[in-house]
């Protein structure tokens, strides 16, 4: 009876308060390691939907208190997790089995994908939930500083400019030195159509042997980018926003206007003493304001971005659609950059899942609104900004801009900016679409065709009036490649011992760009702009223009990968790849690899080390190439040059010249890589990482050489000789360094070293000889005499060659000559290398703490050691016209040192541009949505990107753009770096 | 069977289709194909006259060279804007290396012009042969001539190449004398074919008699044997041509000067559609784009010498007519106040110095100072190139070379007739007994800024004297006689080593 009561109160009560606990039992056990029976601490307990957990204690053994009917979840790093119903057991033992999840990941290469443990090349592998976030301009961001050897550099922090991303090392140097970009196995695409929320994993394909099999354009790695994909019978609805404040992060230091009039008054002083009836307005002319002109053209941006995707699935099919829209501010007056993603990725087996058909669609729209800054005229806006005088106001008594000719080439940004339209839109379509079709028992047979299409549309108009009669110019740009592989892969295991994957292929990929333009002058309404060309009335030869151009690769490759025991790996590729591009007589090359893995902890001799999970040695080999040049250089072609009057007749006819010298022996850059790696997991990957080391060698450089002229047309030609040379050392590490319930941290580690040196220049060059590049021009500074970087056998690529200043002698700098003494010719002075814009050490440092259950902190810090940036800005602005122009502080000091030479290349503008960024930091919140059926996720969080860099460089920023043979050259061109304050929200329905 | 044929023919199909890298080309025309038309068969020889467009400016640097090297032109430093190196000083002071820009583009642009004669002469000896194409493969040889004429008075020795396709990978050079030779027989071989008409962009029989004169006037300098005589015989001819002075000192060098009486050979500028020649934006001065209503700013460069310009007599119409100076108007008439010194613009036409910086120099002088060429004709709205066409032969520097023979081959006096002619067109008061240095003096006068200062000094002997900045204490350095011809450039010599060695 009092049972029945009891029981009948408690049901009421359950009934009427649902959720109370009213009857709890505890369970106590033991949890074991399934495999070798020993005990397990610290393992996690949780009884799912209730806030109750423990952990066992150095016995194995637990006590939990959890309401009857329970579920707890056993979970442990490096074990699956267990979900066991209580129902009324008080005793529970589990036996929890080992699960190295990180081996077993998949990771995606060249035409495949593999088992992580099975992996026998240098690949990394970044996953969604550890890229970057915060703004992100391009895709590619995501993973800066989280790859070793992955160098990912921008300079300054413009939305409209790019990535350079430098893998291992240059392995050229007239030629592109990108990587190749695969998505969803499609290469070639630009990987700015991508949104990062889209994205699955990168991984990158480091060294020759697994970039190889990408034949003739694998030399600079390969990144493989694929994108998400939806899961059977698991709806949802994903919304990510954020919105962020973008500010500069660091200004360059210059006068200002009072310190300029206490300047000309100083000069004043000096004048009067011969002509006593000079006044200030005899040397100076005041513009009357004090104006900030650092202040004028840049403001906070504003940043956002929106992001839906649903995704889902059913036993035989699945799909992922996505669109991001967002739009960037940049911290410059006249910046900004608007793109909207869509994509939808479908997947369907069919036939009893013998054929997978799958696809993606994707377009991208982006408007980009951009403003010159690269150089010293009278657009370019930092140059504008820097040099113009202090005590110039913005606006005249009249509202109109305040113009006024100090010296040549001096404009009012502002005018500038406001006044010049410069904009492109584009549109891009990716589809691709692939057939998988398991023929026999372990056979695929696959077919997987891609297309994508650019169309590029751009708009400039510069009105009447501003600096010349009026401009304006629209051009199309499309770029259309199509792209058909054709696959067929066996994988067999024989005797149970002998693993065999066989893979053959085809590939046929063709590129075609054309476009057309019309520009005019003389702008005689500035409404309509260049929107009706028709308004300029000034049209002539040269302003309609329109061009075309295709290129074709085919290839044809097989790779074998066989394993004994999954402990004895072998692997070997070879394709053979012919380019429209690779002159007559070298169509065709071939790009072997071998690899080898060894499985070493599965050896006997290693007994039984409990605490080693893996460890793996790998070594590889493998020959690549490089085809990244402009089309048609093999053959002789004639275009057209002028218009002008046959001497004869008098009538007008054009006149037709060699576009450039042929060469039919032109061919691609063959680099050959050995690698060697160890890749190792212990305590049950609590702790993995791999080193690799890594040598290489490109020969016959693409480049532009000198040819004797006469008797050739012109003095250079596009050819293949040099050699070039990498090696270097890469670790990366990553762990889970504490892993309790409250308190989970997890770090990831990378560091490289990476040297280059040019073997051999190559023919036409002398020896001893020099290759000049990055050439510095100005006011006063137009000549060959102007270079900072030289390319010398048997030194670093990027190695600044400058002469060496000595001294200052009545105000003219004095450098060491080459025959030994001293000269003030900068065209007599001796050039030595004096630094190295190559970084020494590249270092990435990801931390992921998670707090309590619902705080989420994450913060990448990224850092270059070595690296060394000319600053050219500082030797403009140290001996400038003042009091016309604004200058540096330090020009003041060079004053009154009495200097008198003007701007000049030399190694004192050379900087250690060493620095420690703290790329991304981010707090989050995640909100308890066990009890919302509706909602699975809800996250909020504030991020900061580059909320500090900590560097000795005395300029703008000290990273630049880490491409191409002459780089980290700071000329009043470096868009600053910005700080932005981000705060967004995350949730899953 | 035949379904194995079908099966196989299919593959093979596949095959080819699959491995075909053939290159389209699209906006090129195939060196297979060219020349495609008539019209383009016509035009053959035109090529060959395109490589003389970028001598005037610096993209072939020949022009300035000629001038900037001379007592009568030169690029100062203004305080921050054209010192560029070194480059313009170096020129004046007789101070460039293997290395200056000048000394590389010339090289560049006059082979370019040589080579493109080749290719242009190999294509048209593919052409079945007729009596028009004969002419006018004798028509480019003369072009081509024109091309070497240039490189033996600047280079001295150099590879002389006849063909492009069989020209030697690394050619030797040829001595001076011996390209001179090859020149004159050419040239005197090639004249009947060439047309006796007045085309000024043609090269008319007259452009090859004014070219053989050239050559023989300078041939002591070219092979140490002076050609009086002949050099003499071929300017009769070109006198006997259909040209006559021109009325005003002025005319030869109006933006119309298409059909001057005076031009022989020149070249057919255009500011839209054939572009190089913008003397005026780097000799006026910032402002003048307010007199000239010009739609760009100039750069406020190049000027006169102040000895040069101190030879013009008062009474001299050309030097106003060659000249900018003194005060500045706009087009409205009213005075331009300048930008830095917020006074009128006053334009003196005498430099301070060749190397002014704002320390030593004030703005007034360093901005507003040397007279500034005002001999071609810069029309109201010019644009950033003029079309004026450039004149490389003119009639009256026949004339005087005509006093030039007469004197050389008898005395004194002998050349009065001819160099009255221009005196009197001047307005100065006529000459008699005229000396040769009083010759030299009028050819600068009258022929300034037209490319002949370096070739005349030489010849007379007078190139590597002092003069103004060139010598003095203002840096500099006289008499050293190997600048009479400028250094192989490096680019060349390095790429092809064979440029070092002697001639063969």
């Amino acid at each position: 009876m009092e049972k029945i009561r009891l029981t009948l109160i408690l049901t009421l009560l359950k009934i009427l308060i649902p959720g109370v606990v009213l009857s709890q039992i505890t369970v106590t056990g033991t949890v074991t390691d399934a495999d070798e029976g020993t005990t397990l601490p610290g393992v996690n307990i949780q009884a799912e939907n209730t806030g109750i957990g423990t952990i066992t204690d150095v016995d194995g053994n637990y006590s939990i208190t959890v309401p009857e009917n329970a579920v707890l979840l056993f979970s442990y790093i490096g074990y699956a997790t267990q979900e066991v119903e209580i129902g009324n057991r008080t005793v529970i033992n589990i036996a929890l089995e080992p699960h190295i999840e990180l081996l077993d990941e998949i990771i995606v290469i060249g035409y495949g994908v593999q088992k992580k443990s099975d992996k026998t090349g240098a690949v990394s592998q970044i996953k969604a939930e550890d890229l970057s976030g915060g703004v992100i301009t391009d895709a590619i961001q995501t993973i800066q500083g989280k790859s070793a050897g992955v160098l990912v550099s921008k300079k300054g922090g413009d939305p409209n400019e790019g990535f350079s991303v430098r893998i291992r090392g240059a392995s050229g140097f007239d030629s592109e030195t990108q990587p190749l970009y695969v998505v969803d196995g499609v290469p070639g695409v630009d990987p700015t159509t991508v949104a990062p929320e889209d994205i699955a994993s990168f991984d990158i394909l480091k060294d020759a042997a697994s970039t190889a099999i990408y034949g003739s354009r694998g030399s600079n790695g390969v990144i493989l980018i694929s994108t998400k994909k939806g899961k059977a019978g698991n709806f949802q609805v994903q919304l990510n926003m954020k919105v962020s404040a973008d500010q500069v992060a660091n200004r360059l230091d210059l006068l200002s206007a009072n310190d300029i009039r206490s300047y000309a008054q100083g000069l004043l002083e000096e004048a009067q003493v011969e002509n006593p009836q000079y006044t200030v307005d005899s040397i100076f002319k005041d513009g009357g304001a004090n104006t900030n002109w650092q202040d004028e053209i840049f403001r906070t941006g504003l940043s956002q971005s929106y992001n839906i995707n649903f995704s889902g699935g059913v036993e035989n099919s699945n799909y992922y659609a996505s669109i991001t829209q967002s739009d960037w501010m940049g911290v410059m007056e006249g910046t900004e950059k608007e793109r909207t993603i869509a994509k939808i990725n479908l997947t369907h087996k069919a036939f009893d899942n013998k054929l997978t058909l799958s696809g993606g669609l994707s377009g991208t729209f982006e408007n980009n609104d951009y403003e010159n800054y690269n150089g010293w005229g009278k657009d370019d806006i930092l140059y504008q900004a820097f040099s113009r005088n202090p005590t110039d106001p913005v606006y005249d008594e009249d509202g109109d801009y305040y113009e006024t000719t100090r010296v040549f080439n001096y404009q009012n940004p502002l005018a500038i900016i406001n006044e010049v339209d410069n904009t492109r839109d584009a549109k891009r379509f990716l589809g691709n679409f692939r057939a998988d079709y398991e023929i026999i028992d372990g056979l695929i047979g696959s077919v997987n065709l891609g297309y994508t299409r650019d169309d590029h549309e751009s708009y400039y108009f510069r009105p009447n009036g501003l600096i010349d009669n009026g401009y304006g110019k629209r051009e199309y740009k499309n770029e259309t490649q199509k792209l058909m592989d054709i696959t067929g892969n066996y994988i067999k295991t024989i005797n149970d011992d002998h693993n065999i994957n066989a893979m053959l292929g085809y590939s046929w990929q063709e590129n075609m760009d054309d476009g057309f333009m019309a520009q005019a002058r003389n702008s005689q309404s500035p409404y309509v702009g260049a929107n009706d060309l028709e308004t300029f009335i000034d049209v002539q030869y040269h302003d309609i223009n329109s061009w075309k151009s295709s290129s074709r690769l085919i290839g044809f490759f097989g790779r074998l990968q066989y394993n004994y025991k999954t402990k004895y790996y072998l692997t070997g590729s070879l394709r053979r790849d012919g380019s429209t591009k690779f002159g007559e007589n070298n169509r065709w090359g071939w790009f072997p690899t071998v690899a080898l893995g060894w499985d070493i902890h599965k050896e006997n001799f290693m007994g039984d080390i409990p605490w080693m999970d893996q460890l793996k040695l790998r070594a590889s080999y493998g020959v690549s190439g490089n085809q990244e040049f402009d089309e048609y250089q093999s053959q002789l072609v004639f275009q057209s040059l002028d218009v002008t009057t046959d001497p004869e007749s008098g009538q007008d006819v054009l006149t037709f010249r060699p576009a450039w010298n042929a060469n039919p022996d032109l061919k691609w850059e063959e680099t050959t890589e050995y690698n060697v790696g160890i890749d190792f997991a212990l305590f049950r990957s609590r702790l993995s990482g791999s080193l690799e080391v890594y040598y290489k060698k490109t020969k016959d450089l693409l480049g532009i050489y000198s040819v004797p002229s006469p008797p050739n047309l012109t003095k250079t030609k596009a050819g293949n000789s040099g050699e070039l040379e990498n090696m270097g050392v890469e670790l990366f590490l990553q762990a889970y360094v504490v892993d309790q319930s409250n308190i989970k941290w997890k770090t990831s580690f990378n560091i490289s070293h990476n040297q280059s040196k040019m073997l051999d220049l190559g023919d036409f060059f002398n020896e001893g000889g020099v290759r000049k590049e990055g050439y510095i021009s100005g006011r006063g500074m137009v000549g060959e005499e102007y270079y900072v970087v030289g390319i010398i056998e048997d030194e670093e690529l990027g190695s600044f060659y400058l002469p060496v200043y000595v001294t200052m002698q009545d105000g003219v700098f004095i450098y060491e000559s080459e025959t030994g003494g001293y000269t003030d010719k900068l065209s007599e002075a001796k050039r030595e290398i004096v630094g190295s814009a190559s970084p020494f050490l590249e270092i990435g440092w990801s931390n992921t703490f998670t707090l309590y259950k619902n705080w989420t902190l994450d913060m990448a810090f990224r850092s270059m050691i070595g690296n060394d940036v000319y600053n050219a800005t500082e030797s403009f602005f140290d001996n400038p016209d003042l009091p016309s122009l604004n200058a540096s502080p330090s020009a003041l000091e060079w004053e009154e040192k009495g200097r008198v030479t003007g701007a000049t290349v030399a190694d004192i503008y050379v900087e250690d541009a060493s620095f420690l960024r703290l790329d991304y930091l981010s707090l989050g919140y995640n909100f308890n949505t066990d009890n919302l059926n509706w909602l699975s996720n809800l996250k909020l969080y504030i991020a900061s990107n580059n909320l500090f860099t900590i560097t000795g460089y005395s300029g703008i920023d000290p990273e630049t753009k880490i491409d191409g043979v002459a780089f980290g050259i700071d000329q009043y061109n470096v868009y600053p770096k910005t700080r932005t304050f981000t705060f967004g929200i995350n949730a899953t329905f | 069977m035949k379904k194995l044929i079908y099966i196989f023919s299919i593959f093979v199909i596949i095959g080819s289709a699959c491995t075909d890298l053939d290159e389209t080309i699209y906006e090129f025309i195939p060196d297979d194909k060219y020349p495609e038309t008539d019209l383009q068969v016509a035009g053959l020889s035109v090529n060959a006259y395109s490589g003389l467009k970028p001598l005037i400016d610096d993209e072939g640097w020949w022009f300035l060279a000629q001038e900037l090297s001379s007592d009568e032109f030169c690029g100062p430093t203004r305080d921050a804007d054209w010192f560029d190196g070194g480059k313009w000083m170096n020129m004046h002071q007789h101070n460039w290396t293997n290395d200056d820009e000048g000394v590389n583009r010339m090289w560049d642009k006059l082979f370019s012009g040589v080579t493109i004669s080749n290719i242009t002469l190999d294509q048209m000896n593919l052409l079945p042969p007729s009596d028009e194409i004969d002419a006018k493969i004798d028509e480019v040889e003369v072009v081509r001539s024109f091309y070497y004429y240039l490189l033996i008075d600047n280079y001295g020795d150099v590879p002389y190449l006849t063909s492009a396709a069989d020209a030697p990978e690394q050619p030797f050079k040829t001595a001076r004398e011996a390209i001179f030779d090859s020149l004159v027989t050419t040239l005197e071989g090639n004249l009947q074919s060439l047309k006796l008409v007045d085309k000024k962009y043609l090269a008319t029989r007259y452009m090859g008699y004014a070219l053989l004169a050239k050559l023989y006037l300078n041939a002591e300098v070219y092979t140490g044997t002076p050609q009086w005589e002949k050099a003499d015989a071929y300017i009769d001819s070109v006198l006997d041509g259909p040209y006559s002075l021109a009325t005003n000192v002025t005319d030869p060098f109006v933006t119309n000067n298409e059909n001057s009486s005076e031009i022989i050979f020149s070249i057919p500028f255009d500011e839209n559609t054939y572009q190089g020649f913008r003397l005026h934006m780097r000799t006026l001065h910032y402002h003048h784009n307010l007199t000239f209503d010009m739609t760009v700013g100039p750069w406020n460069g190049l000027a006169v010498t102040p000895n040069h310009f101190d030879i013009y007599e008062n009474g001299d119409k050309r030097k106003d007519a060659y000249f900018i100076y003194g005060p500045q108007y706009d087009i409205g008439g009213k005075e331009i106040i300048d930008g830095v010194t917020n006074n009128p613009l006053v334009i003196d036409p005498h430099l301070p110095a060749l190397y002014m910086t704002s320390g030593s120099y004030t703005p007034d002088q360093y901005r507003n100072t040397g007279a500034r060429v005002g001999k071609y004709e810069i029309k109201i709205g010019a644009k950033e190139n003029l079309s004026n066409d450039f004149p490389l032969f003119r009639l009256t520097d026949f004339y005087l070379m005509k006093a030039e023979t007469q004197i050389r081959l008898g005395g004194p006096g002998d050349g009065d007739f001819w160099i009255n002619e221009i005196r009197d067109r001047a307005g100065v008061e006529l000459w008699s007994g005229a000396t040769l240095d009083q010759l030299l003096a009028e050819r600068g006068r009258e022929l300034w800024v037209e490319g002949h200062r370096r070739q005349d000094l030489i010849r007379f002997g007078k190139f590597t004297n002092t003069w103004w900045a060139k010598g003095d204490d203002q840096g500099g350095v006289s008499g050293d006689p190997s600048v009479k011809i400028f250094p192989i450039p490096k680019y060349a010599s390095d790429a092809n080593p064979n440029l070092l060695t002697d001639p063969k």
